[in-house]
């Protein structure tokens, strides 16, 4: 049960720090907001008290500091200072890494944790910074702290008598905490026949006096903040006075016009705003939503299959209802795929952080755009989706973006743009990153190419075809090694990484103006559209997405083409790869055979099947490790009538039949 | 375990009606008690409370009598506390940071 909630707070802190990053960059462009100083401070807050409530003291304990530090920016005791930022993100990281010891991942630097306490300490007026004190709580050292007078709008949920909470016993803790005067309020009481008696119809008004700290305060209220309306005032210090003794008028305390802090910046609105979003989701772990999407899986098989059979039964009320099974099965199948989709907003902002510590890191001055974070994608792909595209940004800020001299220089403007951007494109999703660097060298490819023999002297290649050289195995244009890229691994890992997501990868560069990467990857992983091929007894799956048009392929059209696997396409000339005798598959060809036209990043090649069956649900089963090496075959699904259909790895197969035919030079030559 | 004793009498008092309260008069027992003053607020005299014989009184006992009392004011009637001067009573109104307010109760509380 304790280990249940140590998780839940985990996940919630890993979203509140990634929140908590975006916010302090906005911060860091709009040092003047005070919603986003509010942010910060609240996410501070959550995670320390939810911290301490969870055991994870270490947490709790250094958030403190950084808490009581955005404290006093709220109160505009303290600027926003690019150096607060800084030390605020590195905090955030120094909290993550906690967060990942707490898990066995990874150690927390101690002294790391001791600098930035004391770096945080310092910034707090009249407190020294005195690493001796660092594992006592602030508030045991009461001397040197000022006494403040708060004051406190409680007002409970209805239903705190039902969760178990009795509102007096934290009365009562406000009263521990210094000198406290209460008001009951019972302004909409019903009358005894509406009266619910188990409901809270109570609210107070406290004024509080205190030397300690807003956060001890808050503390109080931890249990029930999400659902009451709590208001917390810091009233004039002048009015520290020692509450005097509950006066015996109703009248109810004045209230201060010149109190520093508006009602609408405290943070009742955003704690309510938090519960409804609570309320509006729920949180499920991953593995629960693969098992519903396997289950689907074996749905759609078994649906694929019924309409199957009931077609060859031709009887009309089985028919009816297959339909209806195929339109609810399809139905639930988007549903479910849509639950695991996530907007890829939350990894365009890590992004964020990335570009702004590197831009500082290379001395370039860079600012990262982004559109369509709201776009979604299935959420394994978007985690895996995150290293290359890592990759593609470090390279882009390293070799693409000039320096702010050379920029001048060529008369482009100091502030370098990266331009991030998805864009949903019928069943797959466009990631670009543009930038507006210096571009690519394409003649020092070319070289480079000729120079490691990936290219003869004499081939003349498309810029797109010299761009995707790129992407070679340990292809590397850069001329030194540095701490940001080129390190041997590279943009064939990349490359790798995007096919292994069934998505694909292009460059374009221009000269002095810049490069677009663009990455092309499919909604989904689990199930997919495609076209479904036969060959002797054995079936066959494409990915629809890839599939061009179909066309017949004669025996007489073979025998034309003078052995070359080439077939004329409306004027064009496209190569195919034959398939039957690829898979080595028994028996004799038939007379009329069908090319399946595929494009594979711009070119266009034919597989000769015996047969198209037509479309098909696809719902993608690994093969098992046996078969992790088979080229070719990206898996496998099981057919309506039970049988297995590989799944076709087209661009693999292409990449094969170009490697046969240079080895075979005469025909080569031909082509 | 808690227990709550309602003693209504028809002429407990010299006003007329009263409900003597004993034991504890909690969120535990709050619907009983609720019961017990919708009844005798539904006869036609004022009518008594006694917290004397109370040992704990808390917040949602509170908020019923007062709910009683703004009843009681609209329709007309009158409704006396007594034993508010008793530590029971005493000490919910400390604890939770009411007030017995208006005149009408200040001389209503009689010990």
């Amino acid at each position: 049960m304790q280990e249940q909630q140590k998780e839940a707070f985990r996940e919630e802190a890993y979203e509140l720090l990634s929140e908590l990053e975006s916010s302090l960059l906005e911060l860091e462009e709009n040092p003047e907001d005070q919603d986003l100083v509010g942010q910060v401070f609240r996410a501070m807050h959550t995670i320390k008290g939810s911290g301490s409530m969870f055991g994870f003291d270490d947490i709790s304990a250094f958030t403190h500091d950084v808490e009581t530090v955005f404290d006093l920016v709220r109160d505009q005791k303290i600027p926003v200072t690019n150096n607060l930022v800084n030390l605020s993100l590195s905090a955030r990281d120094q909290i993550l890494a906690m967060l990942d010891a707490g898990t066995g991942q990874g150690t927390v630097d101690e002294v790391q944790t001791r600098r930035l306490t004391e770096q945080f300490r310092a910034l707090i007026p009249g407190q020294e910074s005195d690493a001796a004190t660092m594992e006592e709580e602030p508030q045991t050292k009461p001397d040197g702290k000022q006494e403040c007078s708060y004051r406190i709008w409680f007002k409970p949920c209805a239903e705190i008598f039902l969760s178990g909470t009795n509102p007096v016993a934290l009365l009562n803790e406000l009263r521990d905490l210094g000198s406290c005067h209460i008001r009951g309020v019972m302004d909409d009481l019903p009358e005894l026949e509406g009266l619910n008696p188990e409901l809270c119809y109570s609210s107070w008004e406290i004024k509080l006096t205190t030397d300690r700290g807003r956060g001890e305060i808050e503390d109080v209220f931890i249990f029930v903040e999400d659902e009451s309306e709590i208001h917390i005032d810091l009233l004039d210090a002048h009015e520290a006075a020692p509450a005097a003794p509950a006066a015996k008028d109703t009248a109810p305390l004045p209230l201060q016009s010149e109190q520093p802090q508006s009602p609408g910046r405290s943070k009742a609105p955003a704690e309510n705003k938090s519960s409804a979003n609570a309320e509006a989701s729920i949180r499920v772990p991953a593995s629960k939503l693969d098992s519903m999407v396997d289950l689907v899986g074996e749905l759609v098989t078994i649906q694929s299959r019924l309409s199957q059979t009931a077609a060859g039964r031709e009887d009309a009320e089985l028919m009816s209802i297959a339909e209806e099974v195929e339109r609810l099965t399809g139905e639930l199948r988007d549903n479910i795929l849509n639950i695991r989709m996530l907007p890829i907003g939350s990894t365009f902002s890590k992004f964020k952080r990335l570009v702004r510590d590197l831009s500082q890191e290379l001395g370039k001055n860079i600012e990262l755009k982004t559109s369509g974070a709201d776009t979604e994608l299935d959420k394994t792909v978007i985690e895996k989706l995150n290293d290359p595209l890592i990759h593609l940004i470090r390279n882009s800020l390293d070799h693409g973006i000039e320096t702010p001299e050379e920029r001048k220089a060529a008369g482009k403007s100091e502030v370098a743009t990266v331009h991030l951007a998805a864009i949903h494109s019928g069943d797959s999703v466009i990631i670009e990153i543009n930038d507006d660097g210096r571009g690519i060298n394409i003649d020092a490819i070319r070289s480079k190419a000729i120079e490691k023999g990936l290219i003869a002297q004499s081939d003349e290649l498309s810029d797109k075809e010299l761009f995707q050289l790129l992407f070679a195995p340990g292809f590397s244009t850069a001329k030194t090694i540095s701490s940001v890229s080129g390190r041997g691994v590279g943009m064939d890992v990349v490359k790798r990484a995007i096919e292994a997501l069934r998505g694909s990868i292009e460059i374009s560069s221009s000269r002095g103006e810049g490069t677009r990467v663009s990455i092309r990857i499919p909604l989904t992983l689990a199930i997919i559209e495609s076209l479904l091929v036969g060959i002797g007894n054995s079936k066959y799956v494409l990915p629809l997405n890839l599939v061009e048009e179909c066309i017949e392929l004669s025996r007489e059209d073979v025998e034309r083409s003078h052995g070359r696997s080439l077939a004329k396409v409306r004027g064009h000339l496209v190569p195919y790869i034959p398939l039957r005798e690829h898979f080595d598959t028994e028996g004799t060809r038939p007379d009329i055979e069908q090319i399946v036209i595929a494009n594979i990043n711009g070119s266009q090649v034919g597989f000769v099947v015996d047969h198209v069956v037509g479309e098909h649900q696809t719902v993608i089963k690994s093969l098992g490790p046996i078969y992790r090496d088979a080229q070719g075959v990206s898996g496998a699904t099981i057919l309506g009538d039970g049988t297995v259909a590989l799944i076709l790895d087209v661009s693999e197969l292409m990449k094969g039949a170009m490697r046969d035919e240079a080895s075979v030079p005469d025909r080569a030559a031909c082509c | 375990m808690t227990q709550l004793i309602l003693s209504p009498q028809e002429q407990g008092s010299p006003n007329g009606p009263l409900l003597q309260i004993e034991g504890e008069a909690t969120l535990e027992n709050i619907s009983d008690l609720k019961q017990a003053l919708l009844e005798l607020l539904a006869q036609n005299a004022p009518l008594t409370i006694d917290f004397a014989k109370a040992t704990r009184i808390d917040l949602a006992c509170l908020q019923l009598v007062c709910s009683a009392r703004r009843s009681a004011e609209n329709a007309q009637k009158k409704l006396y506390l007594r034993g508010t001067s008793q530590d029971a009573f005493r000490s919910v109104l400390e604890d939770t940071g009411f007030q017995l307010s208006g005149e009408e109760l200040s001389h209503l509380v009689s010990a």
